[in-house]
Order: C-alpha cells, then structure tokens, then sequence
C-alpha cells in the first residue's frame, strides 16, 4: 500500500511540476531568449505530462492488488474472531442483521481505503513537496505552505470527521431502522390492507423518512462550512503570493512560479475533500469491525465417546430460563425429547452440540461437554433450521466428511430428488440455487448428520414439514438403522414407542 | 452511459437541469475573469508596477468563488436528498408495488440503491453540463486568443468522451462481471457465517476461515484482469488529458520567443488549459456512482402502480376447505392471488409466517377492532389455545420475530396471536397457511376446533394430513 501512496503523491507532484514548469517556460519566453535556453524546460514539461497519468495508472493497480490482499485477509481474520464467539452469531440469528452488516461492512472498509486512506496520504505528501517546493523559492512563502499543508491535511480533517461522525451515526442508526421498518411493511403489506392499519405502518415510513433526510442536510451544513474554510484558505494563498511578490521585487520567473503553485499546488487535497466528507459511513464500518472482540480458543480435552450424563442440566442463550433436566443416554440407547413451544427444545439440543452455554452438568464419558475439544467426533446434529449452503447438493453433504451417499439418500427418500434435479448430486442449490421445499430442506440437514461417524445424534424436529406417512417410514428406519448410536430426538409430534422426557416450560 | 432524459426532465431535476445550466455559465465567467485577472496581476507585477487596483478584484472575484462552490454544490446535494425522500416516499407508501418484491431487495432498493442518487443527482449530473458548457466556452476564448491552442484543445478533447465511453462500456460488461465475482465472494462470505452452525456442528469452521482467504486471493488475480482494461482506458483519457495541457504549454513558449503571440494572452491560455479537460475528467470518474443512481432510478419504474380495487365479493361456500399438495406446487402463490382478486373488506389471512404489527399484543387486536375489551382479546386468546398467564407480561407483551434459530419458542405464539386477530376482524372468508406448523399437539388440536366452529368461508393449507378428517372437503393443487 506504501508504495501505492507514494506512486498517487507522484502523480499529483507531476501536475504540480507540470503547471509550475509551464508558468516558468512561458514567463522565460516572454523575454524571448534563444530556444536553447527553453529546451530543459520543454523536455520536462513533457516528462511531467506523460508521468502523471502513468503513475496514477501504476497507482490504481498497486492499490487495488493490495485492497483486495487485504480484503481476503480481513474476511477470514473477522471469521475467526466471529467464530471464537459462537453464542453472538446464533443470537443473531442466520438471517440476521449482524451478517448483513458485517458483510457490508466489509466491502466499505474497502472503500475507505481506496477513497480515503490512499488519497489523504497522497495529499499530505504532495502538500509537504509543494511546501518544499516554496521555501526553496522563498522562504516566506514555503512558511505559509508549511501552515496550508499542516492545517488542510491534519487539522480540517481531524476538525471535520469528529464534527461529522455523531451525524453520521445517527443517520446509520435511521437508516438500519428504516431498513427494518421497509421490510417489515413489505413482508406485513397484505395483512395490513386486509385489517386496515396500512396507514400507521406507511406513516411510521414517512416518519424514518423524513428524519433521515433532516439528518442528512445536518451533515450537509456541517461540509458546507468546512468548504468554505478550505476556499478561504486557498484565495488566501494566492492573494497573499501575490501581495509578497509585489513587495519583494521577485525575479519574473519566481513571481510566475509561485502563482502557478498557489493555483495548482492543492489538487490533491481538493480531490481527497469530496471523499473524505462522504466517509461518515465508511468510518462507521471501520470501527464496528475493529470493535468484534476475539476470544482466545480454551484448552480442552480430547475425550473418547462414553455415556452422556445431564444433571440439572439447562442450556441459555444469555440466562438461565429453561427448566433444568435430567437424564442419561448411551449407545444404543433412543430417547426424546418433548415439550410445547416455548419449552426450550431447540436451546437444549444446541447446548448438547456446545453451540451455547449451559448450567447444571453435562458430561460424556464422564468430561463436561464445555471442555471437550473434539466434540464433532463424538455428536453430530441436525438443526430445526439448518443451514443449506449456496452450493451443490454433493458438497452439502460433503460436510459431514462422508463421500458415499446412497444409502442414507435411500433411507430419507431423497433419492428420487436427486433423479429429478437438473445435475443431480451436483446441482446448485441454496439460496441462489434450486429451492428446496421445507421438507426437501430438512431431509438434506437430516442427510448430512446421518452421515456423520458420530455416535451422538441430535436431531431437532427430524421430521417437521413431512407429511406423516413420510415421517413413520423415515422415523422407523432411523431407529432401526442407527441402533449402534447414541439417538437423541426433539420433536413434538412422532416418534412413538422410544422412551421420553418433557420438558416442562 | 446511459441517461435517460425523462428522469432528468421529471420533477424536482428538472430546476437541478436549468440551475446547472445556469451555474456552470456563471462558472465560465468566472473562469475566465479569473485567469485574465491573474495574468494581468502576474504581469504587472513582474513589471513592477501598481497591483492595485486589480488586487481588489482578485480578492473579490476569489470571495465569490469561495461562496459559489461551496453554496452550489451543498444546494445540488440538497436537491438530491429531497428527491431521494420523495422517491423513497412514493413507494413507501404503496405498499401495493412494495408486495411485488422480496422484503431484502426493497429495503436495497430504498436505502442503498437510492443513496447513491446522492452522487448522481448532487454531482454527476452537474457535472456533465459543467462538461459541455466550459470547454464550449472556453475553446471560444482560445479561438480569439490563440487560434493554434483553440485546435490543440478541439483535436484533444473528443478523446475524452471517447475513451469514456469505452470505459462505460467495460463498466457495464466486464466491471459488471467484476462486481459479480466481488459479489460472490461477499455472499460466500455471508454463507460461511449465516451456516456457522453447522460448520461448528461438524468441526469445519477453521477449514472456512482457510477457505475464505484462499477464495479470496484466487478472484483478486481474475479481478485484477478485468480492472486492467478499465484502467488502461482511464490512462489513455488522462494522458490525453494532461499531454495537450503540455503541448498547448510548449506550443505556446516557443512562439512567444518567435513574438507570435501576447505574454498576457500566453498566460491566459496556460491557467485555462486544464480547466477545459477538469469537468469531463470528473465526470468520467463519478461514472460508477452515476451507473448506480440509473440502475437504482430504473429499478423504481418497475414497481407497479396501485390498480383499482377488485369489486367482486367473497363468493365462497361456507365451511372448511382444506388444500392440500407437494411442496412448491404453489398453494400460497394460489392463495394470495385469490385475496387479490376479491374485494379487500371481508377476507381473514393468516400467512405461513406472520407479521405483527409493531407493538403490544393488546395492541394487534385494537387495530382490527378498535375499542375491543380485554376480556373479549382474552377470550380470542383461548380460542387459540394461548393463555395470558403464559406471556411474560400478559396483554402487553411484545412478541418479536427476530432471528430465526430462536424464534421457535415464540414463532408458535405469534402464529396464535395471528389466527386470534383474524377471528376478531370477523371475516367472510378466512385463509389460513400452515396454522398448525410449529404448534404442539393440543395447541394444534384447538385451533383447529375453532376454525371448524366458525361460521364462514375457511381454507385451511397445510402440509399436516393428521388434521384432515375423511369427509373433510379436500382440494388438491398439483405442480
């Protein structure tokens, strides 16, 4: 990135050079000396031509190559730390706005480099050569450079960006909630029209609406006035070089020189401005994606499959609500789970797979299951609303480590799905896929868990969605094929005849 | 680059049109005022002789520009903002369009898709008038000034355009593309993180971490390809650019030293040099965001109009109606076209997912029936199986749809809210799909009781077969 820095500094020197070396061959010739006199002048006049547009060239792919290193870098590094917290992306839910955001932010936290970062480092090093540039003429002049590049590169900004952050939060804050207030009405429309409140829900668009756009000529008034310094500063600038060349008797082609500089000597900081205010959001990114906290890995142990022991046990999301539960389950053993909603089913499956917290004692082989580290080996399960990811079929499956799926596609009677898809196992499915109906979804979750070498299986609501001649023939094979496991099944309907335990809300 | 003029002509742009117009005439004035000012000073000052009077204008003129800049550009933009709220007002605000599309994409469309008219209506447009009228006139002064400059400045400049419009051209074709893999790689980001539990599940999530990085430096090359070519074009645009403010520099040196032509006009021709190429420049590099402002622009002319509302009256027989069918043969799709097609005041819908209004559960049942008694929303309640002792804070609860891996627990109890609601609207005809879905046996089991017991039109979709008697009245809807 440095060297992309230092290529747009260039570039901006090389339009300073350009102007600057213009002012003074066109000043010598006035005195019309012998051509010779001009021929360096000419001969750099050119090369600054030329190598302005060739280094912002060489710039664009050096910053680009290098944004987009670091973008790679940056989306697997936020991986890991989101991960290291797993209850904080579960809360949030899979469709939920962190995701959203966090992706989001991502792609500005690119932007901000490319907009801000990149040409304010420009700007401050074309600025600092522009001041060298003067002292070397005049001193005095060079001084109030010095003063224009201190004040235009880190005091404005510094000024602007505090005074424009609260607005820009605010307008984020409006604008998350106009998103939520959007998708609301569109996702409630129908029922809204159909019981006659349509209008308080349009209203409540027009409020957010309005309120936005308060927010942004707030924001607006706030650039204003930082566009007017900045135009302030630079007629200062001219009309002060123009006040010290008049009462110093400068050499002709100084007086020429320092008015070009004055004219074109701050392009680079004008073609940051426009970006740098528009940044509020960009700013916002940054920081909610440095504030996602890492949580060191804890040292567990690696244990062996044995009997799973709950005592007392009972799974939360932030506190302690389910009623606790007791119970125990080995190989061989079948045992499920009821209760109506609301009793906590799904809390207590995603506590057994260490997905979240849990009071009480759950144990395998005797180890607490929050200091096992090698608990994929041991349970494996399928979610009420696992995920499908935005792949083919085969590699769906493909997660649970299992490469021949014949079988298990047979037992769930997704094999006739198969035949019918387009590429059969290679198919695209998933969001930007073919869809799936809720049954075909759940019998893919379901697939890939009985798959799975794990001799604990969780399987939350195995048979929602399927009509229930459907769920009695998969219920039965279940339970007669994976005898040699530890079975473990949410459900509020089905799966009679296996031993159960309520859940009492 | 397309632009569609009807849109600039419409409304509100169309005083944005006329005051660029006129703004960018005034900038052309100044332009010019500015650069005679400047030789006249440089030369006079060179010669050793009074800057005064001139100077005076000089602050004035550099005084105006100050106000001009700032006070035209934060005025643009405020047109901008006020036509974004009044887009973002019109559909908001038909919600019979709104319901054409996905609740994701509208939200898109009204918060970043219109963001970036912010761009495009603030400083893209400006822009390109700025672009057709400065050069316009200040070729004119090169021509009375220095006739050789003025062809420099006419042979180069359509350079611009050209080159623009081949860059317009790959942002449209390849950049697309580029957006896309960019695309890609954001929602197999967004994949990784919406399936983390399932990665967690089966001890995958250090192999994704790893993945995503690989991904992500395999497209970076394949970007890089495609960025070349745009970059390429955008080099040959400011070489042109800055090689005839050189040539136009040189040309003019050495025919001052020949005596062809005046010091003060050679001046002149030098401070307004690059001026000419500035708005053209610009305007090519607010090209991405102006694609962005069309496209967004676009996408709002798609949304439907309200029509008239349907006349016809709910002519459906009285009683329980199941239908029934595979998944995706359409059941919803039929269920809502048939709300669509009859007239809005006697129907009760009772989607697969339903949305609450915002607020209180007391809340839901007053805006369906203002003035409804507690004890008569309690009654509904039971007839739902969902009893008010149950929720945290009785009536006044609020229940919240938020994520979907916890919702399980209250998903039932919205549904039951939902049904409840539609009882109290005392419909003629009431749809229900999936009532039953997430509801434990005797919850199910009640609110089934009640649909049987009402006296008006029921159809009832569902997956579920346990809750179809034999002599139920089944429709089936195939594929």
């Amino acid at each position: 990135m440095k060297l992309a820095y230092w290529l747009s500094a260039f570039s901006f020197i090389a339009g300073i050079g350009l102007n600057v070396t213009s002012g003074w061959l066109i000043t010598m010739a006035s005195f019309m000396p012998p051509v010779l006199t001009l021929s360096v002048a000419v001969v750099m006049v050119r090369f600054f031509g030329i190598s302005r547009s060739v280094t912002r060239y060489l710039e664009r792919i050096v910053s680009h190559k290098s944004v987009f290193a670091k973008l790679a870098a940056l989306r697997s590094d936020l991986y890991r730390r989101i991960i290291s917290n797993p209850a904080r992306v579960l809360i949030a839910g899979s469709g939920g706005k962190l995701i959203k955001q966090v992706v989001d932010d991502v792609e500005r936290a690119q932007e901000y480099e490319l907009r801000v970062t990149l040409p304010g480092a420009a700007a401050l090093i074309a600025n600092s050569a522009a001041t060298l540039l003067a002292f070397w003429l005049q001193p005095a002049i060079g001084l109030l450079w010095l003063i224009l590049t201190l004040a235009l590169n880190l005091v404005i900004p510094k000024l602007a960006l505090r005074e424009m952050h609260i607005v820009s939060r605010e307008i984020e804050e409006l604008e998350s909630e106009y998103a939520d207030q959007v998708r609301a009405s569109v996702h409630g429309a129908l029922e809204a029209e159909l019981y006659g409140y349509i209008d308080e829900v349009n209203s409540r668009s027009r409020i957010l609406e309005t309120a936005i756009r308060v927010r942004e000529r707030k924001l607006l008034a706030v650039i204003r006035k930082f566009q007017l310094l900045i135009n302030f500063l630079m007629a200062s600038t001219l009309i002060s070089t123009f006040f010290y060349a008049a009462s110093h008797s400068l050499p002709p082609v100084q007086v020429a020189m320092l008015v070009f500089l004055a004219l074109t000597g701050l392009e680079g900081t004008l073609a940051w401005y426009p970006n740098l205010f528009n940044s509020g959001k960009l700013q916002l990114a940054k920081e909610k994606l440095a504030e996602i906290p890492n949580e060191p890995e804890k040292a567990g142990e690696q244990v062996a499959f044995g009997e799973l022991v709950a005592a007392n046990y009972s799974a939360y999301w932030s506190a302690p609500t389910i009623t606790p539960i007791s119970f125990k389950l080995n190989i061989g053993q079948a045992l499920v789970l009821r209760g109506a909603s609301g009793a906590g089913k799904t809390t207590s499956a995603m506590g057994i797979l260490g997905l979240i917290r849990y009071s009480g004692s759950l144990t395998i082989n005797g180890v607490e299951v929050s200091s096992i580290n090698n608990l994929p080996e041991l349970a494996s399960g399928a979610l009420q609303n696992g995920h499908i990811f935005n792949t083919s079929l085969r590699e769906n499956l493909k997660i649970s480590s299992a490469e021949d799926f014949t079988e298990v596609l047979q037992l769930l009677e997704l094999d006739k799905l198969v035949a019918e898809l387009p590429d059969g196992l290679d198919t695209i499915i998933g969001e930007y896929g073919r869809g799936l109906s809720g049954g075909e979804a759940k019998r893919v979750v379901l697939a890939r868990t009985l798959l799975s070498k794990a001799p604990l299986l969780v399987l939350d609501e195995p048979t929602e969605h399927l009509d229930s001649e459907l769920a009695e023939r998969i219920t039965a094979r279940i339970l007669d094929k994976y005898r040699d496991r530890a079975l473990l099944v949410i459900t509020h309907s089905g799966w009679q005849g296996v031993p159960q335990l309520n859940l009492q809300p | 680059m397309k632009i569609d003029l009807r849109l600039l002509l419409k409304g509100s742009s169309r005083y944005l049109f006329l005051a660029s117009i006129f703004a960018s005439l005034i900038w052309s004035a100044f332009l010019i005022t500015n650069a005679w000012l400047i030789a006249d000073l440089i030369i006079k000052v060179i010669d050793v002789k009074s800057i005064y009077p001139e100077i005076y204008y000089l602050i004035a003129l550099w005084l105006f520009r100050a106000l001009f800049l700032a006070g035209f550009e934060n005025w643009t933009l405020n047109q901008a903002i006020n036509a974004k709220e009044s887009f973002r007002a019109e559909v908001s605000q038909n919600s019979f369009g709104m319901r054409h599309f996905s609740p994701a994409a509208m939200s898109n469309l009204l918060i970043k898709g219109l963001n970036s008219i912010d761009t495009y209506y603030g400083r893209f447009i400006p822009q390109l008038i700025f672009s057709v009228t400065i050069p316009t006139s200040l070729i004119i002064v090169f021509i009375t000034k220095d006739l050789l400059s003025a062809v420099v400045a006419i042979l180069t400049l359509p350079i611009i355009p050209f080159f623009g419009a081949l860059i317009g051209k790959y942002t449209n074709d390849e950049v697309g593309k580029k957006w896309q893999t960019l695309g890609t790689l954001s929602s197999y980001f967004e994949d990784s993180l919406k399936g983390f539990a399932t990665l967690k599940i089966f001890g995958r999530t250090k192999d994704q971490a790893n993945r995503i990085h690989s991904m992500g430096e395999r497209y970076s090359e394949e970007t890089m390809k495609v960025l070349r070519i745009s970059f390429l074009s955008s080099l040959a645009l400011e070489l042109a650019a800055t090689i005839s403010v050189a040539v136009i520099a040189v040309e003019i040196g050495l025919r001052l030293v020949a005596g062809h032509i005046e010091f003060k006009s050679a001046l002149m021709i030098l401070i307004l040099a690059p001026e000419i190429y500035f708005p053209l420049r610009n305007a090519a590099a607010l090209f991405h965001a102006s694609a962005d402002g069309t496209e967004a622009l676009s996408k709002l002319q798609e949304i439907p109009q309200p029509t008239d509302s349907p006349t016809n009256s709910v002519g459906y027989p009285e009683g329980l109606q199941f239908w029934v069918g595979p998944s995706g043969a359409g059941k919803t799709t039929a269920a809502v076209k048939l709300i669509n097609s009859l007239e809005r005041s006697g129907i009760g819908w009772v989607p697969q997912h339903p949305k609450l209004a915002q607020g209180s559960i007391r809340k839901q049942f007053e805006l369906v029936a203002p003035g409804i008694s507690d004890l008569e929303i309690i009654h509904y309640l039971d007839l739902v199986a969902l009893n008010v002792r149950d929720l945290p804070n009785g009536l006044d609860s609020i229940l919240e749809s938020g994520s979907e891996l916890m919702s399980a627990a209250s998903g039932g109890q919205i549904r039951k809210v939902a049904i409840a609601r539609a009882l109290v609207h005392k419909p003629k005809l009431l749809i229900a799909d999936e009532p039953t879905a997430d509801l434990d046996k005797a919850s199910a089991a009640k609110v089934m009781q009640t649909l049987r017991a009402l006296k008006c039109s029921v159809i009832v979709i569902t997956h579920d077969s346990d809750l179809i008697n034999t002599d139920d009245n089944i429709v089936r809807i195939q594929r």
